[in-house]
């Protein structure tokens, strides 16, 4: 059964891809005979299979996500959950099949990939139900969740990767390793990438709870360069291992968010 | 050298500590915010801290100030000269003013105040003193010697009466003992400050005069007391008594109660509820003439003369009542007259009529002594008074009398005299029905919260709406006018006026057949005689005064005043006769109760009202001079400073 999605698979595919010069063994029904004839090069054609998409959302649902900010409609949770909601919609409108999985300290959530009718209600409604609390433990997420993905499959990761930039590549390295595709989507409230605060405030770490008291307006600074060479170093593990990255503030529009990312996708292929 | 006028109020000076706890507990603590991560952030220093503790630390100290100043303000500071460096005269004078008001007749008080006297005695070596014993009036005075020996003569004519204290009389006769040379002049009040005594602003004490209250406390923890008796005849030659008795005191109190009535004594034990007042009632055999004296007698308590009342039990004084008729009299006016005087006159289950009727033509008005009745009708008889009568009217109604006023021959003319004179406000708008035709009106409504209502109740008023109206005036009432009765076509039938201490009522409709058939109703009666027996004051017939009270002055008929046969003392509770009217005295009820007046108000009202206390009377002199003014413009500063203190404040968060 074909899908709407190219097939890193060459084979027998009903798009032509491209030529390849002939090799003993080559099936004799892909030689391209009128070629032969007019140029005297025996070229074999390289059809692209079309083949359904399998697609795992994986989303954090740690305490750090639990925060909503002054200018968030909703907490960095709720618009990851939004985010992974219209994908799964997108995905099971053009017949994909897909599966949610719902982490903090452990996999809370795991629903394999799969195409049946009742999959889409009951990601939604586990989405709706799920209550952000805990430390996150990404690697152990990612490992996990691998389990569950024995063909190629698409993996969306949605998280703010508090603390695991460094670790990221080496998770992303091995996960492309098994054939899978990747799309890292790392949701940050708008306090959290300006500091807005003003007043000094009694900050505790809401994974931790460890605190600090502080004047925001006086290490803003200091905190925007800390949070630039967080993001960075988060892009460049996942572009280093051409996984696609995009930064998602919580204030953004989804609809905007979404149909920028989906463009860039088709752009590449 | 500073003292205070209300020392007391600097008690409140620990109130400071107050704002100190609130600036300590109030520190500034930053508010906790859970953040996704930390990792990124580090402890800033706080350069401005020491700027906002210095700004909160002034603010502290501006709201203390306040306080304080308050504080001051409400104590009455004051500087005063030390008193080696007051140029002294020789002449220093006191006088005492010895209370002996009837609350004072326990033997605790009595010899309290003479305690208290002999000891303000004792400081006042070198001082010439003179004294002054006083009831309702001065009783005895001694003027300023120098000697004590005559302060103690004093003390022996201190023997209180039974009526109530008017000190204004011997305030101002101390005062005038005074010599204008003397340089310390000093009035002693002894007293025990009873409320009822000292309202009375008539008074002013110069302000180099000064006031010491030496007030005597023995409250009278038990005192009960009989507060008034009446009696009613029952019928059958019986005859109600009703004890009125009051608790003054806080506790619950049982009693005996004796009423002697005559000869014949009875006895009852008693509960008294405190702080109330209680009836009891006791039915005796009708007395004869001999007889009718009573006294209710409470078993002794720590104030007795409130235990005893005196009254009268003889067949009540009838209430007179004046039928003023046109002179020229008529048929209309007679039967009008007659229909009345027979239902005022009428006998009532064997008790005898409560008023007694004389007739008058309107000529005789002016030789008439309005002031001996209580009740006037006009039977068609206004339209014929003269100014001068209508002024008299107008006096009767201003000294409390009743007045009926019901339409003659001219309506018209009657109720435009009455508003002319200014008596009813009242419009007269013609008549309506026809007295040849006998058309049917009628009665149809009962003002819902007058004494018509109580004696025709809405389930049994059709007794009152039974007779039929021939014709009436149409009437159009003033805006203080109330109305009692209304016809069928719901207009003015009876309407009230209250004028000045009286009472103007004003029927509609007259009291002869050519109006309607209301004399001759069973209505008639009963709505006559409650409508005025409701306007006459439950104790009338006897007069009743306290001890000490002048007596009333009663007139006849014919204008001739009514004197006693003997003199009467007043001084003494007891009964009396002035001619054919019994007289009751007793004790004024203000003796008996427990409340007095606080020696602070009292020297303000003595020293000149409200708007001049003791202390600012005193400081006239120059050398005492008051404070409190600039405390209180510091107060308004401070709390403007604070005010821009927290502004600022604000502005800077």
């Amino acid at each position: 059964m074909s899908g709407l999605h190219r097939s890193h698979c060459r084979g027998t595919g009903n798009e032509f891809l491209q030529y390849r010069s002939y090799v003993p063994g080559d099936d004799l029904k892909y030689l391209d005979w009128k070629l032969l004839a007019r140029q005297g090069k025996a070229c074999s054609k390289v059809f692209q299979e079309e083949t359904n998409l399998r697609c795992a959302i994986l989303l954090d649902a740690s305490a750090s996500m639990d925060y909503q900010g002054q200018k968030a409609a909703c907490s960095k949770f709720r618009y990851a959950a939004i985010l992974a909601a219209c994908l799964a919609y997108l995905a099971r409108s053009q017949g994909d099949q897909v599966g949610l999985f719902v982490y903090s300290d452990t996999l809370k959530i795991a629903t394999p990939p799969g195409n049946s009718a009742g999959s889409l209600p009951k990601i939604l409604s586990e989405l709706e139900q799920i209550k952000p609390s805990g430390i996150a433990d990404h690697a152990l997420a990612m490992r996990q969740t691998e389990e569950f993905l024995n063909r190629h499959s698409l993996l969306v990761w949605l998280s703010d990767f508090q603390g695991f930039e460094e670790q990221l590549g080496k998770a992303l390295r091995g996960f492309r390793f098994s054939g899978h595709d990747g799309l890292v989507c790392q949701v940050l409230d708008d306090d959290e990438l300006t500091l807005p605060f003003h007043e000094t405030l009694r900050f505790v770490d809401s994974e931790n709870n460890r605190e600090i008291t502080t004047t925001a307006g006086l290490v803003r600074e200091v905190y925007q360069k800390r949070l630039d060479s967080f993001l960075s170093r988060t892009r460049k593990h996942c572009l280093d291992q051409q996984t696609d990255y995009l930064l998602a503030p919580s204030s953004k529009n989804i609809g905007y968010l979404l149909s920028a990312w989906l463009h860039k996708r088709e752009g590449l292929l | 050298m500073f003292s205070f006028t209300y020392p007391m109020f600097l008690w409140g000076l620990l109130g400071l500590a107050a704002p100190l706890l609130l600036h300590l507990l109030n520190r500034h603590r930053p508010k906790r915010l859970i953040f996704p991560t930390i990792r990124f952030l580090q402890i800033s220093q706080l350069p401005r801290e020491g700027r906002k503790r210095l700004r909160d630390l002034l603010l502290l100290l501006c709201r203390m100030a306040i306080f304080t100043c308050l504080v001051l303000t409400l104590a009455r500071p004051h500087w005063q000269a030390r008193p080696d460096s007051i140029p002294t005269n020789d002449l220093k004078q006191a006088f005492f003013l010895l209370d002996a008001s009837a609350s004072m007749q326990t033997h605790e008080r009595l010899a309290q105040g003479k305690k208290l006297v002999e000891e303000t005695l004792a400081d006042l070596s070198g001082w010439q003193v003179g004294g002054a014993v006083y009831a309702m009036q001065q009783q005895a005075t001694i003027p300023m010697q120098s000697g004590k020996a005559h302060i103690q003569k004093l003390l022996m004519t201190w023997i209180p009466e039974f009526t109530t204290g008017k000190p204004e009389d011997a305030l101002a006769a101390a005062i005038a003992a005074f010599s204008p040379q003397a340089e310390n002049k000093k009035i002693f009040l002894v007293s025990d400050f009873q409320r009822s005594d000292w309202n009375s602003k008539e008074v002013k004490i110069p302000a180099d005069v000064q006031l010491e209250c030496l007030p005597i406390v023995s409250p009278l923890s038990d005192n009960c007391a009989v507060s008034n008796v009446y009696c009613t005849p029952l019928g059958k030659q019986q005859l109600r008594v009703l004890v009125s008795c009051r608790n003054y005191s806080s506790l619950p109190q049982k009693r005996q109660l004796t009423i002697r009535l005559g000869s014949e004594i009875q006895n009852r034990e008693i509960s008294l509820v405190p702080g109330q007042t209680q009836r009891e009632a006791f039915v005796f055999k009708a007395q004869n003439a001999d007889g009718s004296k009573g006294t209710a007698i409470l078993s002794k308590d720590s104030f007795s003369p409130d235990d005893s009342y005196h009254f009268w039990a003889g067949a009540p004084q009838p209430v007179k009542v004046l039928l003023l008729v046109p002179d020229e009299s008529s048929d209309h006016t007679d039967t009008a007259a007659l229909f009345t005087t027979k239902a005022l006159e009428a006998e009532q289950e064997g008790i005898p009529g409560l008023f007694q009727v004389e007739r008058l033509g309107t000529g005789a008005l002016f030789a008439a002594d309005l002031q001996s009745c209580q009740l006037l009708f006009l039977l068609g008889a206004a339209e014929r008074l003269s100014t001068e009568d209508f002024q008299r009217l107008k006096d009767f109604l201003q000294a409390g009398g009743i007045v009926f006023h019901c339409p003659g021959p001219a309506p018209n003319l009657s109720w435009h005299a009455l508003q002319e004179h200014g008596i009813s406000s009242t419009r007269f708008s013609g008549l309506i029905g026809d007295a040849e035709r006998h058309s049917a009106l009628g009665l149809g409504w009962v003002a819902p919260d007058s004494v018509l209502q109580r004696i025709f109740p809405p389930g049994n008023s059709s007794d009152l709406f039974l007779f039929s109206i021939r014709k009436h005036a149409r009437l159009e009432p003033g805006t203080d006018e109330k109305v009692l009765l209304r016809t069928l076509a719901g207009l003015p039938a009876l309407l009230e006026l209250e004028k000045d201490k009286g009472r103007f009522f004003s029927f509609a409709f007259g009291f002869d057949l050519s109006w309607s058939d209301f004399p001759l109703s069973q209505s008639f009666l009963p709505l006559l005689r409650e409508l005025c027996a409701s306007v006459i004051p439950a104790d009338h017939g006897y007069k009743k005064i306290t001890c000490g009270e002048s007596l009333p002055r009663l007139t006849r008929l014919d204008g001739s005043e009514i004197l006693p046969e003997q003199p009467i003392d007043t001084s003494q509770p007891g009964l009396a006769h002035i001619g054919e009217f019994p007289l009751q005295i007793n004790l004024n009820p203000s003796e008996s109760t427990l409340e007095t007046v606080k020696t602070s108000d009292l020297r303000r009202l003595l020293y000149g009202g409200a708007e001049q206390s003791s202390a600012t009377a005193l400081s006239s002199s120059p050398k005492r001079r008051p404070l409190w003014q600039y405390c209180a413009l510091a107060l308004a500063l401070f709390i403007l400073l604070e005010a821009m203190l927290t502004k600022y404040a604000d502005k800077k968060a």
